[in-house]
């Protein structure tokens, strides 16, 4: 036998438990393992590597397991009540803009009047019409900076 | 298909469809049920890519958190354990990018070559000591503990978690050519620690 036949015999070994072989390597390593001593061994200390390596036990502690399960469970209630203490806040936010698109119209007509009868300028009753429509935003900010405060206290509490 | 490959893959999805449904809800329950079934392995895969059971525990507690926190993110077209295996390779990444930026290289796969690597030296005994169930466990378990965890990771997602080479990518994050020279590696090196272990055990 060629050195190149031990070498590919050694490689289908490997390839077997890693990505498999075809039907015809099968059959050709099969029968030089016949004939073959070391390639032999070659497969047989392979063959108790994988088994040793399967045999390794791992030492779990039960605590573990309860203070993890304890753990998530607390951090569940906290994303929980963060939720429902953001919702009032969002409902808010959400009518405010609702209120604000819906009264648009109405609000720009009652500046506009107003502006008239006291004599004021355009641009007076148009900066008062975009604070007006600023405050659904401004809501909206403080709502958002108000749940990422939330999030890193929640944060805060979870470290050990 | 055979029948009982295809009640095994209908089962299987019916189980993930739960798992995603659960996951979305945030249901305490699913996960504390996750947890018990789930804990063993879990343990297994960051022991064998810590080495350390301290950093392990750790690792094991913030990756079910991150699972509630982030349960939405799976979708349930893979086993469940591979996306938890993901998010808790991700948390160990992360604690070394802290700690040690040399040992998280070797994660990354660009410190192959490099051999085995200390990630923490406690003074205390590789957790792979703790090997039972046979006699010469006490070797394999020191043999194992030489191996780089780069191929100590790949050769317990091959061999001991039976995940496909695919399943595993998707783990280790890493393309398919880098998974199997890694196998190979991880395979050459660990059958030459584990006839040293041997001769070892027939000497002592
Ligand atoms: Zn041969």
């Amino acid at each position: 036998m060629k050195r190149a036949d031990h070498q590919r015999a050694q490689q289908f070994i490997d390839a077997c438990q890693v990505e498999g072989i075809s039907p015809e390597e099968r059959t050709w390593l099969d029968s030089h393992l016949s004939a073959c001593e070391p390639c032999s061994q070659h497969a047989g200390a392979t063959e108790r590597a994988i088994q040793a390596f399967r045999s390794v036990h791992i030492d779990t502690d039960p605590a573990l397991v309860q203070a993890t399960q304890a753990r998530v469970r607390a951090r569940a209630r906290e994303i929980h009540e963060e939720a429902e203490r953001m919702r009032p806040v969002w409902i808010s936010a959400v009518l405010a803009l609702v209120v604000t698109v819906a009264s648009a119209p109405y609000i720009w007509q009652g500046l506009e009047w107003l502006a008239g009868k006291f004599g004021a300028p355009a641009w007076v009753f148009q900066f008062g019409f975009f604070w007006f429509w600023l405050i659904p935003c401004l809501v909206a900010a403080a709502a958002l900076a108000g749940g990422l405060l939330g999030e890193q206290h929640a944060e805060r509490f979870q470290v050990k | 298909m055979s029948t009982a490959a295809f009640f095994y893959i209908s089962v299987m999805k019916q189980e993930n469809a739960e798992i995603v449904q659960g996951l979305r809800r945030r249901n305490p329950d699913l996960l504390d049920q996750l947890i018990e079934r789930y804990h063993y392995r879990l343990m297994r895969y960051l022991l064998h890519l810590t080495g350390n059971r301290e950093t392990a525990e750790d690792v094991f507690q913030e990756t079910w958190v991150r699972v509630l926190e982030r349960g939405h993110q799976y979708n349930g077209k893979a086993k469940f354990e591979t996306w938890l295996f993901s998010v808790a390779r991700h948390l160990v990444i992360d604690l070394f990018r802290k700690k040690k930026p040399a040992s998280l290289e070797v994660l990354r796969g660009s410190g192959e070559d490099t051999g085995p690597i200390e990630i923490e030296s406690t003074g205390q005994p590789s957790p792979f000591e703790f090997a039972v169930g046979r006699e010469e466990s006490a070797h394999i378990g020191l043999a194992m503990g030489h191996l780089n965890p780069v191929y100590r990771e790949v050769l317990m997602l091959r061999f001991q978690e039976e995940l496909s080479l695919n399943e595993i990518t998707r783990v280790v994050d890493a393309p398919l050519p880098t998974v199997k020279t890694r196998l190979y590696r991880g395979l050459r090196a660990l059958r030459s620690r584990v006839e040293e272990a041997g001769l070892e055990s027939e000497k002592s």
